[in-house]
Order: C-alpha cells, then structure tokens, then sequence
C-alpha cells in the first residue's frame, strides 16, 4: 500500500534512521516522493549486492570485501525500510481506528 | 580476485624457497662425491629465480609492481674444484689426481639459513593473507 | 538510504581496497627477496590515504574564491626503491599493513553492529 493520497501535512513516523541536516528541511517533496525514493535506493542496493557476489564467483574480478560490504548494506537498508513501513502502518491504522 | 592472488604469490615464494633448499641439500651431501653419471665429480649446483608477470589483468598501475617468483634455472658451477693428489683413489686420474666438489660446506649452510628465513618469510606473508581474508568474512556478523 | 551510511562506510571501504592493494604489493617483494636485480615495491601509502579521505568528507570552502577539491579515492601509486629487498623492512610493513587492514574491517563491524541496533531499536 502506498500512502501517495497523503501529502505535506503528514508527520514523519518518528523512524530513527539518521539524516544530515539537510534533508529534513525539503518538506516541499512528497512524502509519496521520498517513499519511492527510498525503495528505489533498498532495490538499487540490492542490485549491487547481486552484482558484487556475482563479480566474485563467477567473474573473478571482484573483491570480497566489496561483496561483503555491498551485502551488508543491502541488508541493513532492507531492514531500515521494513522498520519505516512498520510504522507507517501502525500509524495508518491507529488513524484508521480513530472514531470519526 | 583480492586475495587469490596474493595467494598465488606466496605460494611461489614457499615453492622457490623450497626448490633452493632442495638444491642446498643436494650440494651438501654430495660434497665429496668425486664420480657422477654425468662423469667427473658433483659440481656446485646453484639456483636461479626470476621476477614472473601474473597472467590475470588488474588495473595497470598494479600490474606492472606484482610479481610472482619462478625458478628459472639450476646450474653448474664449473670453477674451483679442488684436486687432491691421492694416487690409490679408484677415481684418480692418470697424474694421481681426484677432483673434489666445489661445495663450500659453510656457504651452502649460510645459505641454507637464509633459504629458511625466506621460506619462513613467505609463510608469515600467506598467514596474513588468510587472515586478512577470514577477518572480511566477518563483516556483517 | 545513502544517507544511513554516510561517508564512513565508504571511506572504510576505500582504505580497505589500498591496504589490499598493498598487501598484494608487498607479498611480492616477499617472495622475490632472492631474485637478483628485483626492487621492491611498495604504494605511496600516506598520499593515497589522504586522497581517499578527502574524497570522502567535503571540504569546507571557506571562501567564495576557492575551488571545490576534486580528489578520486582511489588513486594510489606505485613507488620502486632503488635498492635490494630488505627482508625485515618488507615484514614490519607486511605486519602493519595486516594490522590497519584489520583495524579497518574490525571498525566497519562495528559501524554496520550499531547500524543494526539503531534500526531494532525503532520498535
């Protein structure tokens, strides 16, 4: 499920994910935008991790502590992004539970 | 790859440091051998390494610096063989005199030890890079 | 997602690709100690390393006029010593080269430990 309806106004689940300073100010993007920003990055690091075991089995040009690295990180973004979509659903249901 | 490489190396330093160990030894215990198949007595038998190129490509900047060890060659020493005059020896020529070998026991020993250190040097360089390679796997433990 | 892992990783992953560069460098001089008319080798290791790092966190421009630093991190080179392979030298480099490697991938467990406990925490 995509939260694409929502925009501006929605608060952030508090996700402990550490940001630069930077990012937090661009509340003029979506959060529809960031969403799929964020999962294209999680697939693109998944990709690599792909590509990096792979460069190492069969074409025996990569290093093993790129594939190391490059699964670690596909790993550890997947999991950041389970724990944001965790909390964007309690907090949709917690809505959805709301007496109208 | 990273560390197969680095495993190739070592493992050309273990076996050049082994085939001139093996040369020492044949110098050593036949340091008075007067008659050989080939005829004549044992000559001093000294081995010779070359830098070798690995055959996988890396960038280019590596490639050149990267160098395996092979044994090029082992040769004769022709020079200084030493003649005793002993006319009864089975071996002696037509003046009484046997050639001797021209093996210098206290060089091939110095040489020994020197074989010894470089095998050992090879050996700590293939532990670290094992080493090396089971730390990485421990990356996102 | 890039943002969770900052310059860090990469920086670690950076300096773990010169010291097995190196490594690999200095296993040749090891097994080429015998080989008559071979030099040792070795990578302009202190250079590289700031490359690398300079790469990876910004410079600050403190003034309009100033250019921004462009430095790759991974540029390395090789640098030959004109004389024989001294056994003791290339094995206390061999032995602190190990250990930075080490360090480097000990550091980078860490990082990736607590990326870990931050994210289980957020329940």
């Amino acid at each position: 499920m995509k939260p694409t309806a929502v925009r501006g106004e929605w608060i952030a689940p508090a996700s402990t994910t550490r940001k630069p300073a930077g990012e937090q100010a661009t509340s003029k993007e979506s959060f529809g935008k960031a969403l799929t920003d964020a999962l294209k990055d999680v697939n693109r690091l998944q990709i690599e991790a792909d590509q990096a075991i792979r460069s190492l089995e069969v074409g025996k040009t990569g290093s093993l502590h790129e594939a190391m690295i490059a699964l670690e990180k596909a790993d550890i973004s997947f999991r950041a992004m389970m724990q944001v979509r965790n909390k964007i659903l309690d907090a949709y249901q917690e809505i959805m539970r709301m007496q109208v | 790859m990273d560390f197969f490489t680095s495993f190739k190396i070592c493992g050309s330093g273990l076996e050049a440091q082994r085939a001139k160990m093996d040369v020492v030894v044949s110098n050593l215990a036949n340091v008075n051998t007067t008659k050989t198949p080939e005829g004549g007595p044992y000559k001093r038998k000294v081995i010779v390494l070359t830098a070798e190129a690995l055959e996988e490509g890396f960038e280019s900047k590596l490639r050149d610096a990267l160098k395996k060890v092979q044994v090029e060659s082992v040769v004769e020493e022709q020079e200084g063989l030493r003649q005793v005059y002993d006319p009864n020896h089975p071996h002696a020529n037509e003046q009484g005199f046997v050639a001797y070998p021209n093996v210098n026991v206290v060089s091939e020993m110095a040489d020994m030890i020197t074989a010894n250190r470089a095998y050992e040097a090879s050996v700590t360089a293939f532990d670290a890079t094992k080493n090396m390679a089971l730390k990485t796997l421990d990356i996102g433990k | 997602m890039k943002a969770l892992f900052g310059k860090t990783v990469d920086l670690l992953s950076d300096m773990l690709d010169l010291h097995a560069k190196r490594h690999k460098v200095l296993a040749s001089n090891v097994a080429n100690i015998d080989t008559p008319n071979y030099e040792p080798k070795d990578l302009d290791f202190e250079k590289a390393l700031q490359r690398a790092s300079a790469s990876r966190i910004a410079l600050a421009k403190t003034d309009e006029k100033h250019l921004p630093a462009a430095v790759s991190g991974k540029d390395f080179s090789v640098v030959t010593s004109g004389q024989k392979v001294s056994l003791d030298k290339e094995m206390v480099n061999l032995a602190e080269n190990h250990l930075m490697y080490n360090t480097a991938v000990e550091l980078l467990v860490r990082k990736f430990k607590s990326l870990n406990s931050v994210i289980k925490e957020a329940k």
